[in-house]
């Protein structure tokens, strides 16, 4: 009992460093801050979720008060040249919401082995 | 680049990134590779972009998936805290070593998504092959 209690505490601990690292990841680049939180999450506590898909709501939810802060940060320094936001938010919110609603109805491997192809050619092409 | 399809892409992108597709970065990638948008005005722009997709893919689910809020409220003031230096960071570093860490982080992120897209569908299929008489 003290043994499963001592790994779930360093669990916990492992999780919260990660989410620092997260958040620097997310408040230098904007992005992949997510990604940080779904590896430890999965490496750490799937066995405490029922579906891997709530590995990834949970990692959303972290990461929506940390991408926040990351923006209003930004625009407090004068970072952020407001064009329109409403063309990014409507199809954001309109999308979001597909998204959200397919996630529990479609199987992703397909179209997520394509997508990661064009992020690792894109990753590459901007290091050239 | 116009607005409307500027706005076709940002409807997409939400929805891959509402399904868990594009390890965060398509967005990014439209931005700076078609529309030719500055690393820097591209990371704000999917930092806003993020708040709007995520907090509607959350609404919409928030009853069928299972949240672990203690730890999620832990997370996040350490994840805050992050990212305040990781802002001062991104505040004083050129658009040019931008784009470079940022290509390095895709090229992580992505070959990460690839392996574990690869490793589902081999275990699936031994799933296959064990079930089979």
């Amino acid at each position: 009992m003290t043994v499963y209690t001592f790994r779930k505490k360093g669990k916990i601990i492992l999780v919260l460093i990660t989410s620092f690292a997260a958040g620097i990841c997310n408040g230098f680049l904007g992005a992949g801050g997510g990604i940080i939180l779904v590896f430890s999450l999965l490496s750490l506590f799937s066995d405490c979720f029922e579906d891997k898909k709530d590995i990834y709501a949970n990692a959303q939810a972290i990461m929506l008060p940390i991408s926040f802060f990351s923006y209003v940060l930004y625009c407090l320094n004068g970072s952020i040249k407001a064009e329109n936001p409403a063309l990014i938010a409507i199809p954001a919110i309109l999308g979001g919401a597909v998204g959200g609603l397919l996630l529990s109805r479609f199987k992703s491997e397909t179209v997520k082995g394509f997508f990661t192809a064009v992020v690792i050619i894109s990753g590459i092409r901007m290091i050239m | 680049m116009n607005k409307v399809s500027d706005a076709i892409a940002a409807f997409i992108i939400a929805i891959l990134s509402g399904m868990g597709v594009g390890s965060g970065g398509l967005l990014m990638i439209w931005l700076t590779e078609v529309t030719n948008y500055s690393p820097s005005e591209a990371r704000s722009i999917n930092l806003l972009f993020f708040l709007f997709s995520a907090s509607s893919a959350l609404l919409v689910c928030i009853k069928r998936r299972q949240f672990k809020f203690k730890y999620i409220f832990l997370s996040a003031i350490l994840g805050i805290i992050g990212s305040v230096i990781g802002t001062y960071i991104g505040m004083n570093v050129s658009n040019e070593v931008l784009r470079k860490i940022f290509g390095y982080m895709l090229i992580f992120t992505g070959t990460y998504s690839f392996i574990s897209v690869i490793s589902k569908k081999k275990r699936k299929s031994n799933t296959r092959f064990v079930k089979s008489p």
